[in-house]
């Protein structure tokens, strides 16, 4: 007679490309242990244009099919939720947006409940100027979690200064299909693929003020003085600041140079990648940074700021990248110089790159959620 | 004539150097150092007087204090000095803690001086709730780093009544002892050392440092020296792990030496190295900017934030990253150009880290009033 799978929820907003990488990895692994269930509250992000490939052994569900995601109230939204979660009759859930009302109140009716309810969380301590009164709040509102899955550093260290040292913990919070992108590129991985001389520059961000993209376009107007042939910059994303942007790149007159390419779904990302010499992406504030996994599935550096999450995860400053303050443009200039200029440095770094990169591919999400349950 | 009072535990060369760069600035102000004892718990320095201000020890190295009391003879000379506006480090001690809300009680302006950070230890939400509740005496403070503003920020001080530029020196202090010119002149860049100044305990994470530089030697053919200053409890253990990797004549072990010959040493040095695994500040990054002296810092220091920017006047890295502070150690003792342009970063940031910003943030906050 065969036993029940037992049954674990996942709950995002709204699932893209990484969270179906994460569960479809997931449901292989443990199929014959798990029933994986995602649950998104509507089939559009509220921040991202991308469009998620289908659930693949794993079942989605939409709580709210055809709404817009703003046009949710919060009652109609916490009743769903909660009523879809009590009657899954699952054995765990591991929640998203922790902060969010409705994921409050749900967290901790499971919890009373005596459902084990994980928390997703990748905040850092350093991600705004926070107020002691509102921390402890949020300790609060965190107790239900019986654990974490998170990535290495400040994110963990964040939760231990909320939950204590007690509260269990697991990596892999961050990851996506390394071999989904190298398959999308349809090129090898640097320093393969694409010769060193024909590789641009690439940020792939959302135009918003958090991602710091005046600073970068100061930065690359340094480095275009400072060498022969500047390569290109190619910006991929949408967001507030394009017609701002726009009109710094024509005062800096770099139009000629610099390419706005919109947002663009993973394969365009993939491709994008490909062709890169470097990921330049200088954020005043960032949790994780998961296009930084995707350029090191591509083997291509990456020159971040230090308020990137992924930097305790992924990137060692003269291993496979560059680590620069989010206010020192004339610091990325120089290493976007030294990546142009210096071919063997860049073929270095590339094969650096592939150092610490399982610890953001899917298995490593596997291993932290099983850790957990 | 107003008084401002400074308050440490000893006062060691760089207190000096602030108080002094106080009463030069504030000539119309009565300047009066306090320390607890004639030397430091922590460091070997020569205590040091000023000579622009007045200083006095509150005891004589011998006897013991309570709290109450400390806090009563710190009260009592906070009083007979007449001071208006007081400078508290060391706010974690009961007996400072007690001093500050008395001081305050006494309608005196009690401001606080930090350079702690949320990442430097494991923080606990309940002993940091505590800790708001304990800052309350102090109206203003001046801090080390962005980072410890946004710790007292997140504590519960108005960012309006924040300054920077707590940890600073005499930049003229250091050349005037260094008794060379700032790189990139002064010594030839072939005869430079590499240069660690550090006690030798484990945050200061020295063993990745020697690791690091083992791996420099092992790609260079005519390595250069790694001179390291200071004592400490891991003496023996740094000593034999040397040993272990060959490295005994490229490594020296100078011991705890006194301000005037580490700034000798600075004036020979290519690049200071500093990659503990917690520094709330890291004096010597600003020492050796002084001398033009390019540093590889890991991100844990606190002087990271206003005094190091990556490619411009050093390299940041992590403090587990063995084979990128080789990496960067293996650029800076072969390449000139760069290195030369690095050290020719080091002058902006040189001027702000000299105790005249420290003497602007004191002015700022008691004029304010």
């Amino acid at each position: 007679m065969p036993t029940r799978l037992r049954k674990v929820v996942f709950l995002w907003e709204n699932f893209g490309p990484m969270h179906v990488d994460r569960l479809s990895a997931l449901a292989r692994a443990v199929a014959d242990q798990w029933e994986i269930v995602g649950v998104q509250w509507t089939g559009k992000s509220t921040t991202y244009d991308w469009v998620a490939p289908d659930a693949k052994n794993f079942s989605l569900v939409t709580l709210f099919p055809d709404a817009a995601p703003a046009s949710i109230g919060f009652r109609r939204k916490l009743w769903r939720t909660l009523s879809f979660c009590l009657k899954s009759k699952a054995d765990a859930f591991f929640f998203s947006h922790y902060n969010d009302p409705v994921v409050i109140i749900t967290s901790a009716i499971l919890a009373l409940t005596n459902k084990r309810v994980f928390g997703l969380l990748l905040s850092k301590f350093d991600d705004y100027d926070r107020k002691i009164r509102w921390e402890v709040f949020k300790s609060l509102i965190l107790l239900p979690y019986a654990g974490f899955l998170t990535n290495r550093g400040r994110s963990e260290e964040y939760i231990r200064f909320l939950r204590g040292n007690k509260v269990p913990i697991a990596y892999g919070h961050n990851t996506l299909s390394v071999g989904e992108i190298r398959s999308l590129a349809g090129a090898a991985p640097a320093p393969g693929g694409a010769p060193h001389a024909e590789r641009h520059f690439t940020a792939i961000t959302r135009l918003v003020p958090k991602k710091n993209l005046a600073v970068l376009l100061d930065a690359y107007a340094l480095y275009r003085q400072a060498v022969a042939a500047p390569r290109p910059l190619h910006i991929c994303g949408s967001g507030e600041l394009e017609a701002e942007l726009r009109a710094k790149i024509a005062a800096l007159n770099l139009g000629d140079l610099v390419v706005l390419r919109g947002f663009l779904q993973r394969p365009e990302i993939a491709h994008e990648l490909a062709q890169s010499l470097a990921l330049v992406l200088p954020s005043i504030e960032e949790q994780f940074g998961n296009v930084i996994i995707e350029a090191q599935a591509m083997g291509v550096p990456t020159i971040i700021s230090h308020n990137c999450g992924a930097l305790e995860t992924l990137v060692r400053s003269g291993v496979n990248g560059f680590v620069v303050e989010p206010d020192n443009p004339a610091g990325l200039a120089f290493f976007m110089q030294w990546l142009h200029e210096d071919e063997d440095l860049w073929e270095r770094m590339a094969l650096g790159c592939a150092q610490f990169l399982p610890r953001a591919d899917t298995p490593a999400f596997v291993d932290g959620v099983m850790k957990l349950l | 004539m107003t008084c401002i009072m400074f308050f440490w535990e000893n006062f060691g060369p760089t207190h000096v150097d602030r108080c002094d760069a106080v009463a030069r600035a504030m000539p119309r102000k009565s300047i009066v150092g306090i320390e607890l004892n004639p030397a430091s718990t922590t460091y070997a320095w020569t205590p040091e007087t000023g000579q622009h201000f007045t200083k006095r020890t509150l005891r004589d190295g011998k006897s013991h204090w309570g709290a109450l009391r400390t806090a009563f003879e710190l009260v009592r000379a906070s009083v007979n000095a007449g001071a208006k506006h007081v400078f508290l480090c060391h706010y974690n001690e009961p007996s400072v803690q007690i001093a500050a809300m008395l001081m305050r009680l006494m309608r005196k302006r009690v401001y606080l001086l930090l350079d702690s950070k949320f990442d430097d230890r494991p923080r606990s939400i309940w002993r940091e709730a505590l800790k708001a509740a304990w800052i309350w005496p102090y109206v203003g403070a001046i801090v080390g780093s962005r980072r410890s503003r946004q710790y007292l920020s997140f504590l519960g001080l108005s960012n309006a009544r924040i300054e920077n530029y707590y940890d600073t020196i005499s930049v003229e202090r250091i050349r005037r002892a260094a008794g060379v010119p700032p790189a990139p002149d002064g010594v030839d860049f072939h005869d430079r050392h590499f240069t660690i100044v550090s006690r030798l305990v484990a945050k200061k994470n020295l063993f990745v440092a020697v690791d690091a530089f083992a791996l420099y030697v092992s790609r260079t053919n005519h390595p250069r020296r790694l001179r390291i200053f200071g004592d400490g409890g891991l003496d023996q253990e740094l000593r034999d792990h040397v040993r272990e990797l060959n490295l005994t004549e490229f490594v020296t072990f100078e011991g705890f030496q006194q301000a005037d010959a580490v700034s000798q040493a600075l004036g020979s040095t290519l690049v200071l190295i500093q990659s503990s695994s917690e520094e709330q500040f890291g004096f010597a990054i600003v020492e050796a900017l002084a001398m033009g002296v390019p540093v590889i810092v890991s991100d844990n220091c606190g002087a990271r934030d206003e005094f190091v920017r990556s490619g411009v006047n050093g390299f940041v890295i992590q403090s587990d990253n063995v084979e990128g502070i080789a990496f960067f150690l293996g650029r800076l003792a072969s390449d000139q150009l760069l290195w030369e342009r690095l050290s020719a970063g080091t002058g902006a940031f040189a001027a702000e880290a000299d105790a005249i910003s420290f003497a602007h943030s004191v002015g700022r906050l008691t004029e304010s009033v």
